[in-house]
């Protein structure tokens, strides 16, 4: 007999927190963020699981150079996550592999408004009318100025702000009138994306069309050519320095050897932390034609997997959701929030500098090409850096990196 | 008398076996295999997700009429010719400088061996961090020194390369150099003494005695020596990205980035398993070359 009732006591309590263990939904959820990026997510990681008692996100952190592969081997083979975040970039490329799952429905579930998002940076997750992610932030192209250098210039308006109307004589008028040694500084280093980016920028600026259009190559030669010619202006003339690595270029502006500083907004944190420097930002100006930078997005999407649970899903959404509900949060490292109604956010409108380039979002052209964005990028950063060194023409360069791309995407 | 003998063998092999087996199976999975199952991805399209496609020899085809699987070839053999006798070179004439009964010799042969210690991600920072042209070491040294220009170390080619052998020299070559000591160390003082007698200087005994005994471990370093300069690769992703442009992309990495940057694993597979028989006839040949002058 009182074997009987304790094996019945026994198996009651098991049964019992077996039932409480089953309330709680455990997200696997894979990042790449290094650095400050990285210490702000896992805050936010903490305090989602503070506050919500049935779901726990279980975040690993990967290296960036190897993220890609790693995720896709590990989804392809059953074994990804259960969320994870992926570039808009690279979008494209996991869902024509199959590695991405549509979020729609159980997007619904969780009371997910896709009219709160920015549309410009929505768009770029939907594919044949379906949602694959939840757009995180966006991180494009901003200039940074030295408040002291431009204002020795002449070029602050009565609002404080810079006068970059037409962005040439701007630069002109920096290197003459005031103590910089260089007007502009932006990432130059020749096998790096960086100048890329400040090309494809201004390339947009033109309104060109996309690389790639259902596989053919619609890069427009003239507009691209022309793109080149005005970054060749700016380095012939000394305005820029040419080979300046990452962090180089980043501590020119905070040596003050350069007055205005072009990259990405993820750096506002490493000059806010720099003593005495005075400084501003604004969206990137326009340069050419039209408003236009380059930029990437951090997405969250939701791995393919073999035995696809609703509830997981809807774990893992409620995290998506709550992150950018909170968008503020992610703001601390710089990035733009991707859902319009943060802007209201006290916590996001006292926080200096974002209010004064989140309209960028607005105007950023993702340089989506399907699943050779990344290859493509690395084809057009050969052909450039070796206009920079006077080796070719920029009417050369572009039909060399068209080319390449052609080979590219025919392999 | 016969069969006893077969099975006295055969005892001993299988005593011998357990020792034998767990590197052997190890070697066979992690190392064999691999060449193997690379071949047979080389004869496919694959973007690692997709199921395979059988494409035969495209792969070999499309990499012969590529231009830029060439000058990354190029590019390596460009290096081995430049970093061989460099630090091989070197290598020897260190081991001279610290075989020499002097003060500090022991300092000497620490501070030179010092950075083969280090891994190859903080000797490539250390050196972006000199050769950077707008806030490195050197052109401040420079520009204190009166010199006005401001010279591109990683944005010129002839400049890149030189860093990079730079780079690799400081880095490695201190292998080199303890194997020479050690092969110094085993030339008997009595030759030494027995020139002396006969009135050799110095350098007749640098040059008749020394380096002809040296000869032997002076192959094996050289044929060591070009078989890692073959394989570069970390450092020039680290310091120049392969830059300016390609102009410095190794193999291995036109490799690592045709499979994993754009995806196509196949056509990696190939060009690395082309690269394989490259090496294996490299040191083929150094060995035969080797044994017809010494027969």
């Amino acid at each position: 007999m009182k074997k009987l009732t304790l094996f019945m006591v026994v198996s009651l309590v098991l049964l019992l927190s077996f039932n409480v263990m089953a309330e709680t939904v455990t997200v696997e959820y894979w990042n790449l963020f290094g650095g400050g990026d990285a210490e702000f997510m896992d805050e936010i990681v903490k305090e989602f699981n503070e506050t919500h008692d049935n779901i726990e996100v279980d975040s690993t952190r990967l290296e960036w150079a190897e993220y890609y592969t790693k995720l896709k081997t590990a989804t392809a083979s059953g074994n990804g996550p259960d969320i994870a975040i992926s570039h808009v970039t690279r979008l494209p490329e996991m869902i024509n592999e199959g590695l991405a799952v549509p979020v729609d429905s159980a997007a619904k579930e969780v009371g997910i408004n896709w009219s709160e998002f920015n549309q410009n940076i929505l768009q770029g997750t939907e594919k044949d009318g379906k949602h694959y992610a939840v757009p995180l932030d966006t991180h494009p192209l901003v200039l940074y100025y030295n408040k002291d250098m431009l204002s020795e210039a002449g070029l602050l308006d009565e609002k404080g702000e810079p006068k970059t109307n037409d962005y040439m004589s701007f630069l002109k008028t920096l290197k003459e009138e005031s103590s910089a040694e260089y007007s502009m500084t932006n990432w130059t280093k020749l096998t790096a994306e960086g100048h890329y980016r400040f090309w494809w920028s201004l390339y947009n600026q033109l309104g060109g069309k996309p690389f790639l259009t259902d596989g053919e190559i619609t890069l427009e030669k003239d507009k691209a050519v022309k793109a080149i010619n005005y970054m060749k202006e700016i380095y012939d003339k000394g305005y820029a320095p040419l080979h300046s690595e990452y962090m180089e270029n980043v501590n020119l502006f905070r040596n003050e050897k350069a007055a205005t500083l072009l990259t990405g907004v993820w750096i506002t944190g490493t000059l806010e932390s720099t003593e005495g420097l005075n400084f501003g930002v604004i969206p990137m100006p326009t340069m050419l034609d039209q408003r236009a930078s380059w930029a990437d997005s951090h997405t969250l999407m939701l791995p393919y997997s073999p035995n696809q649970d609703l509830e997981t899903q809807k774990a893992a959404l409620t995290f998506a959701k709550w992150i950018t509900d909170n968008g503020a949060l992610w703001a601390k490292a710089g990035h733009i929030p991707s859902k319009n109604t943060v802007k209201e956010d006290e916590q996001f409108k006292n926080m200096p500098y974002r209010m004064d380039y989140v309209k960028a979002a607005d105007y950023v052209t993702f340089d989506k090409a399907g699943s050779h964005t990344w290859g493509i990028r690395s084809k057009m950063t050969t052909a450039l850096s070796k206009v920079w060194k006077d080796e070719i023409t920029p009417e050369e360069a572009v039909d060399m990196a068209i080319k390449d791309i052609d080979r590219l995407i025919s392999r | 008398m016969d069969t006893y003998r077969k099975l006295v063998k055969k005892y001993n092999f299988l005593k011998a076996l357990p020792f034998i087996l767990p590197f052997t199976i190890v070697y066979l999975i992690f190392l064999i295999f691999p060449i193997f199952r690379g071949l047979w991805i080389s004869l496919h399209r694959w973007t690692m997700v997709r199921k395979m496609d059988f494409v035969g020899l495209d792969n070999y085809l499309y990499m012969i009429k590529d231009p830029a699987f060439w000058e990354s070839l190029g590019n390596t053999l460009l290096f081995v010719v430049l970093s061989t006798p460099a630090i091989v070179i070197t290598g020897l004439v260190f081991a001279l400088i610290c075989n020499q009964k002097i003060k500090g010799q022991l300092f000497l042969k620490i501070s030179f061996f010092l950075p083969y210690v280090l891994s190859v991600a903080v000797v490539s920072s250390i050196m972006v961090y000199l050769f950077q042209p707008h806030s490195g070491l050197l052109n401040s040294v420079l520009q204190n020194f009166g010199v006005d220009q401001t010279i591109y170390w990683l944005g010129q080619d002839a400049l890149a390369w030189f860093v990079i052998v730079f780079a690799t020299l400081w880095w490695t070559v201190g292998f080199n150099m303890i194997l020479y000591l050690a092969a110094l160390q085993d030339i008997p003082e009595s030759f030494y003494e027995a020139a002396k007698v006969d009135g050799a200087t110095k350098f007749q005994e640098l040059w008749h005695i020394t380096l002809p005994l040296l000869k032997p471990i002076t192959w094996v370093i050289t044929l060591l020596q070009i078989i890692f300069s073959f394989k570069i690769f970390a450092q020039v992703w680290l310091i120049t990205g392969g830059g300016p442009g390609t102009a410095t992309r190794p193999i291995v990495q036109y490799i690592y980035e045709t499979s994993f940057k754009e995806n196509s694993l196949g056509y990696g597979a190939s060009m690395a398993f082309t690269f394989f028989i490259v090496l294996v006839a490299v040191s083929v040949f150094q060995i035969y070359f080797r044994r017809r002058k010494e027969g």
